[in-house]
């Protein structure tokens, strides 16, 4: 097997467990409604219990593993570029799928107390922390053959290698929050600040991916970078400094205090706005001046993202308490990042596979449905959370005891399905062009 | 120096200066006492409270109750505050706010506190208008977390 071969297959290896996962996650969502539908519910071989740890994996594997098998992707592409470290990538993809695997044995098994915490919800089941550690390590050994990122790396690639040494921060900053934990914890308070630090870190890293696709897809619509140079790369630097400065933060305050919490919220607040700002501003300004798009559908990937992520990021600086507004926020940033992935996706890693999509209405439909559908999905979010609708509640729980509350949630469900629609539609279409036989395999 | 480089470097101090700037880095000082209480003897003083002062109203599926000004005592357990109060505007009251049974938190207008067994935080409250104080839990404390919210009613 030749060496581009191999990396070839590594990257078919990332992109088909990243949106495998998406695959699982819409499974265990159609579960999900199964196990709260009457009659249908009696059908299932789980209890009431399975409800809240399906709700835990579908998180886990809509949002932990998408986003970090796209990083061990990415970090597979720039190896391919760069001729690093097949055999460290290897590894972490197996480390990487194994633990993914792991993670849906105590979930189908009904085991383990689920626990809704903050960025990385948990069953409490040795299996399921098990299955985290793998992942985590098989995406840190994609990473770290890397190498830190270099000023004579292309601007790609930089901005991959900066996620990369963001993502290592935040292992490391878990790995402290463990250490300074005290032990006889209650589970959900264990979680929850396991998870608080870290859990920050990552949405750097998922900043930078998002960055990183912009940039990739600008290049390829319109012929060049969406800023200069040395404006792009301090970007990138700029949210890897910060990411690294958690570090100190995490050992700032006492771990189970107030003001350790308040600590990272203010660095989503302070610390991470300003470079996608100025980065979106420059993809805008692009847009705006030059109509054409030389790799479609990179135009209407990044009108998308930066409207979505846009929108998410507004809301997230005028959240509730524990309402709804938060949802809104988070799925509206997530669902901006993934726009641009899914761009990603088509417009260079599967050509750089030998399996580009086919053009046409089919895949234009999926970022419309995706895009159109999140932006209604996270306004329900927010004008239900505005009202007082609790987050994380489903069912009477809810309280929907006014015309807004029900309006507002009833554009939520609106939305979601138009979403979900789209994300089907990407991930039938991907998996296809994936699973089949190509060039490249013969 | 180009443009291109210079606004790079901007760009970082900026950053930078942000990063340096935000509060997290310096510890809050947190307005009202604290004290040692075990979670049993708080839960009493609750009661007792309760006992003396019930409107003969629920609200919540929990005891209505009216204290006079002064102090007042409000428990935090899965996934509640308790009692249900009814202050009076104007009228100032040290509320005395405790966990029974894990870290929970109070966000109310004036800020949030956080809540562990064996330490009560004392807060002084002079509502100002008639209407909902609306007391929620912010620290994630199990399931229901999201619906831990107490009722304090402010009357004339």
């Amino acid at each position: 097997m030749d060496e581009q071969g191999g990396f070839k297959r590594e990257i078919k290896g990332w992109a088909l467990l990243a949106v495998g996962a998406l695959a699982v996650a819409g499974v265990l969502a159609l579960l999900l409604a199964f196990s709260r539908t009457p009659h249908i519910q009696d059908m299932l071989p789980w209890d009431d219990g399975f409800f809240h740890r399906g709700l835990v994996t579908h998180v886990v594997f809509s949002f932990e593993i998408w986003f970090l098998a796209i990083l061990g992707l990415l970090s597979a592409f720039v190896a391919k570029e760069q001729g690093k470290g097949p055999l460290l990538g290897w590894i972490g993809l197996i480390l990487a799928a194994a633990g993914s695997l792991l993670l849906l044995v105590p979930t189908l098994a009904n085991q383990g107390t689920a626990s809704l915490n903050n960025y990385v919800p948990v069953l409490s089941h040795p299996l399921y922390y098990a299955g985290l550690a793998l992942l985590a390590a098989g995406v840190a050994l994609a990473v770290l053959r890397l190498g830190p990122p270099r000023l004579s790396d292309s601007l790609f690639a930089f901005g991959v290698k900066s996620a990369g040494l963001s993502y290592l921060a935040a292992l490391l900053c878990f790995a402290l929050s463990y250490a300074l934990l005290p032990s006889g914890l209650d589970e959900a308070q264990f979680n929850e600040r396991l998870f608080w630090a870290g859990g920050h870190v990552l949405q750097f890293v998922n900043t930078m991916m998002l960055m990183a696709a912009w940039l990739a897809l600008t290049q390829s619509a319109f012929g060049r970078s969406p800023l200069p140079r040395p404006v792009a790369q301090a970007a990138f630097f700029a949210l890897v400094l910060v990411s690294l400065a958690a570090i100190p933060l995490v050992l700032r305050h006492d771990i189970l205090s107030l003001a350790h919490r308040q600590a990272f919220t203010d660095m989503l607040w302070f610390a991470l706005p300003l470079p996608p700002l100025v980065m979106g501003a420059g993809v805008a300004w692009q847009l705006f001046n030059d109509k054409t798009d030389a790799a479609p559908p990179a135009r209407l990937a990044l009108w998308l993202s930066l409207a979505v992520f846009a929108l998410g990021g507004v809301a997230g600086f005028f959240l509730g308490v524990a309402d709804t507004r938060t949802p809104s926020h988070y799925h509206a940033v997530i669902g901006g990042v993934n726009l641009a992935l899914m761009g990603l996706f088509h417009v260079l890693l599967l050509p750089a596979i030998g399996r580009p999509p086919r053009q046409g209405r089919v895949l234009r439909l999926q970022y419309q449905l995706y895009g159109g559908g999140q932006v209604l999905h996270a306004l329900g979010f927010y004008l239900a959370g505005a009202s007082g609708v609790p987050r994380k509640t489903a069912g009477a729980e809810q309280g929907l005891d006014s015309l807004l509350k029900l309006a507002s949630m009833g554009v939520v469900g609106l939305g979601g399905l138009i979403a979900v629609i789209g994300g089907i539609l990407f991930v039938w279409t991907t998996l296809s062009l994936l699973l089949r036989r190509s060039a490249v395999d013969e | 120096m180009n443009k291109p480089v210079v606004f790079a470097l901007l760009l970082l101090g900026a950053s930078l200066a942000l990063t340096a700037a935000m509060p997290g880095w310096r510890s809050p000082s947190l307005p009202g006492d604290v004290y040692e209480m075990a979670p049993e003897a708080f839960a009493r003083k609750v009661k007792t409270m309760v006992e003396a002062h019930a409107t003969g109203r629920s609200e919540q599926e929990m005891p209505l109750v009216r204290p006079p000004e002064g102090d007042v005592f409000l428990l935090a357990e899965r996934w509640r505050f308790y009692p249900a109060l009814e202050l009076v505007r104007g009228k100032t009251y040290r509320l005395h706010v405790a966990s029974l049974d894990s870290a929970h938190s109070l966000v109310m207008k004036s800020g949030e506190r956080l809540l562990v067994p064996g330490r009560v935080e004392v807060l002084d409250v002079t509502p100002g208008l008639p209407g909902p104080l609306a007391p929620q839990c912010a620290e994630y404390c199990g399931l229901q977390h999201n619906r831990m919210k107490g009722f304090i009613e402010v009357v004339e």
